[in-house]
């Protein structure tokens, strides 16, 4: 086998992966960040390997001094497929047999990934550190056939492929479908590969060969009946849901998947004293949390027992305590507090001279906090004492988590806090809580800001293409304008009370994660009629979104954004794109790559907001431009 | 229909946090000042047209959030801008070190020919002064641009420093306008659609 000949195929790439563990021949490498590949070499015996590679020096210091560059690499994928150059700096490469490979694990949040040989023995580990290996094990479980381990749900297990009876099988219901002309198992596992890198055009060839069985009957061909009745079952539905455009020259037919009617969803009524009471058992544990969170969800909390339940939505109070319990960690927590404060109150005149870092904080607190809210009667007014407090807590949380400090947009998330609190010590640790869900809002490099830019971006293509193309045609693809609203969590769009009733509605994490997203999705929904009448461009997108300040009825958004999510999660065509977002468990199938196929009109959109950090610049410069 | 403008410009204000971009913006556009301030979170841009030797001149101008944390989202901003505002407080000398850094910024992502004036804020609070006006005027000088001493609050020269820069990109643009379009007979600019994409920084200005 010659290298310099061999032809090889990217199935997947990701880049940011770092080795943690790995066999002895690499162990130069452990620590190291590169990129971690499937890749094919089809004229060889070893079809498929796991390679990862070192980032290439050179281009890594170059990237870091781009705008965006942090992108989140999540499902990062090339989608060419085609030989790769051949490089110097072989030996440095790992690389496993796909066959070796007998299960993998993953850890921590997804950011973990483990290769086992079946033995007992790890055959690497790999951390992804800016996204997750939920791409990957997506793409595994596409050309693998993979099922979880009984012992570890964390745990992939893989059949042996060839000789498996039910790999055997399920060639065998591909093969009697008679998609392609040669029978035999390769053209199906292409086919898969297709989806992957031409989706579009692999579906469309596919179904034209469905519509070949079916049109030109089946009589000769030995056909399940079941398979048949689907077949026929799919082909209305596409029937219906097809509209002809006849362009001059040829016919355009475009399939667009249609989602559930929106259904109402008014709100309920807030939690009250007397439920949160009834919750509680006589020691004061709360039993029935998600029955908590299900009322909070449909109708907030009232005001006189909302101080008390956001201590335990922001993890400052827990749920299972029993009163001594609960009172022992508000005893530990106060000291811990005042200790932190102690520390910045006790730093001298000369140390603070000499902390260029410490100064620079100090005074960006002093600023924001002399213009935080100071339209309520809270914080109104020369030498208002409660300014004091707000600026303590934000000077001792930059002590408790000195990497991030203070980043403008804290204030305003801390404000409502400490109105609500108006103790110091449970402001700060409520604060801590709110943090720990946002933090990445305010990262050095505003990848988490970015992520969730994309992610609306993805979201808003699945739920309504047509308004996601015009966005994309008007250089908005970048969903810039949504920035204020995803950083503060609406807090400069609403009034305090409002803002108060959608931050407990967004703890509870019901329906699902990211649910903030789809209050964004909601509201840009009702105003698309605006901006699209109107032809409205980047410029002035944006300025209607800032003015829509004071203008945002919560409750009804609310209530349209879990209307939405059910239609979407009813959705037929719902991709793995969008089910990682909303927290659903994805499906591995080759939709996983994104939503292209649900809206092929916007492809390139969905490339534009997911494949690289280079074209999100430019689609933000351009809105500009 | 008949245009309101001759040219469009779009300006941007950039400087540390808290010097008083938008309150400078806010006395410009609105001539206000609001005594309870808010910062800025993302960007946004106010618009205010005025009238130039006979021209009218919409100026868009850009507030951008001042903190070096959100630095990556603001200058993707300063590629379309025209003119850039370098504001600092003359109350706080660590905002006018930090010019400095704002001028490599704007060398890194903004148009090479983008008209730059520098503006000492806050300059009624006299007696909390921390950089003198020569300090200010030499710096300009150092880096070939103009400078004056404002204060949003007290409403001074802030319409003289929007002018000032307007004028000096209107005067830019009619000299690239006239040599890449030489005048035949009588001196005419003609007319054109505004263009949405436009490719290079002349045609960003949109003439009627």
């Amino acid at each position: 086998m010659e290298d310099n000949h061999e032809e090889v195929l990217e199935i997947f790439c990701q880049d940011g992966v770092q080795i943690l563990t790995a066999p002895a021949a690499y162990i130069s490498q452990l620590n190291n960040v590169g990129t971690l590949m499937i890749v094919e070499y089809p004229n060889s015996n070893v079809t498929r390997c796991i390679e990862w590679k070192p980032i290439d020096l050179t281009i890594d210091s170059d990237v870091q001094d781009q705008e965006w560059t942090v992108v989140s690499t999540v499902r990062r994928r090339r989608t060419y497929s085609g030989s790769l150059p051949v490089d110097a700096n072989r030996s440095k490469h790992l690389k496993i047999n796909m066959s070796d490979i007998k299960s993998f694990r993953v850890a921590r949040k997804n950011q973990k990934l483990t290769f086992r040989d079946g033995k007992g023995d790890d055959l690497c580990t790999f951390v992804f550190q800016h996204g997750s290996c939920e791409g990957l094990v997506a793409v595994l479980k596409g050309i693998l056939k993979t099922f979880v381990s009984r012992r570890d749900k964390h745990v992939y297990c893989i059949l042996d492929d060839e000789r498996n009876p039910e790999r055997q099988q399920l060639d065998k219901s591909f093969a009697e479908l008679n998609l392609f002309q040669e029978q035999s198992s390769p053209y199906v596992w292409k086919l898969v590969k297709n989806f992957q890198n031409r989706p579009y055009e692999t579906t469309m060839e596919a179904f034209s060969k469905i519509t070949d069985i079916v049109y030109r009957g089946a009589e000769h061909r030995l056909m399940d009946p079941e398979v048949h009745n689907i077949l026929h079952r799919s082909l209305e539905a596409i029937e219906n849901n097809t509209t002809t455009h006849s362009h001059e020259e040829y016919e355009v037919i475009a399939h667009v998947p249609k989602l559930p009617a929106l259904k109402e969803y008014p709100r309920g009524r807030p939690l009250s004293l007397e439920q949160w009471k009834a919750l509680q058992d006589s020691e004061g544990q709360v039993e029935d949390v998600d029955a908590v969170k299900l009322v909070i969800f449909r109708g907030g909390i009232a005001s006189n027992v909302r101080k008390e339940v956001w201590k335990y939505l922001l993890d400052y109070h827990r749920w299972k305590y029993t009163h001594s319990e609960q009172a022992n960690l508000i005893k530990q927590r106060n000291e811990e507090y005042f200790i932190m404060k102690l520390q910045w109150r006790s730093m001298t005149k000369i140390q603070e001279d000499n902390f260029t870092d410490y100064r620079e904080r100090k005074s960006l607190i002093e600023k924001d906090v002399n213009r935080t809210d100071r339209t309520l009667d809270y914080f109104a007014g020369d030498n208002n004492p409660n300014l004091q407090v707000l600026y303590d807590i934000l000077m001792t949380y930059a002590m408790y988590n000195f990497d991030l400090g203070y980043v403008q947009g804290m204030s305003d998330l801390l404000s409502p806090i400490l109105y609500l609190m108006n103790n110091e010590v449970e402001a700060f640790w409520c604060f801590v809580g709110f943090m720990n869900k946002v933090s990445s809002n305010f990262d050095m490099d505003q990848a988490g800001m970015k992520e969730q830019l994309q992610h609306l971006n993805t979201l808003t293509a699945f739920y309504d293409p047509e308004f996601a193309n015009y966005l994309y045609k008007h250089d908005s693809a970048n969903m810039f304008f949504c920035f204020r609203w995803l950083l503060v969590w609406f807090k400069r769009e609403l009034s305090q009370q409002d803002a108060m009733r959608l931050w407990e509605v967004l703890w509870t994490d019901l329906p699902c994660q990211n649910f903030h997203l789809l209050i964004c999705v909601a509201i840009l929904d009702t105003e698309k009629h605006i901006l699209m009448e109107n032809n409205y461009g980047f410029t002035e997108i944006l300025k209607h979104i800032n003015d829509l300040s004071g203008n945002i009825d919560v409750s009804a958004v609310i209530g349209k954004a879990e209307g939405m999510y059910n239609q979407i999660v009813d959705a037929e065509h719902l991709t793995d794109a969008v089910r990682i977002i909303i927290g659903l468990p994805i499906l591995g199938n080759a939709s996983v790559i994104d939503s292209k196929e649900a809206s092929p009109d916007i492809s390139d959109l969905t490339l534009n907001g997911d494949t690289d950090e280079v074209s999100y610049e430019n689609a933000l410069t351009n809105s500009f431009l | 229909m008949a245009k309101t403008y001759d040219y469009l410009f779009k300006l941007l204000l950039i400087g540390d946090s808290g010097v008083g971009k938008t309150c400078v913006l806010f006395r410009f556009s609105e001539d206000a000042f609001n005594t309870t301030f808010i910062s800025t979170i993302g960007i946004d841009f106010k618009i205010r047209t005025i009238d130039l030797d006979g021209k009218k001149i919409k100026l868009q101008i850009w507030d951008t959030a001042g903190q070096e944390r959100f630095r990556t989202i603001t200058t993707a901003y300063y590629r379309g801008a025209m003119g850039i505002m370098l504001v600092y407080d003359i109350t706080n000398e660590k905002s006018f070190e930090n010019i400095k850094n704002w001028i490599r910024n704007i060398e890194e992502n903004a148009s090479s020919d983008v008209e730059k004036m520098l503006l000492g804020n806050k300059c009624e609070l006299e007696d909390k002064r921390q950089v003198s006006k020569e300090r200010g005027e030499q710096l300009a000088v150092e880096y070939g641009i103009k400078f004056i001493e404002t204060s949003a609050k007290a409403s001074i020269r802030v319409e003289e420093a929007f002018f000032t820069l307007a004028r000096d990109i209107k005067a830019n643009t009619e000299k690239k306008l006239e040599a890449s379009n030489p005048p035949k007979g009588g001196h005419q600019l003609k007319a054109t659609e505004p263009q949405r994409k436009p490719t290079n920084w002349l045609s960003r200005c949109t003439l009627l």
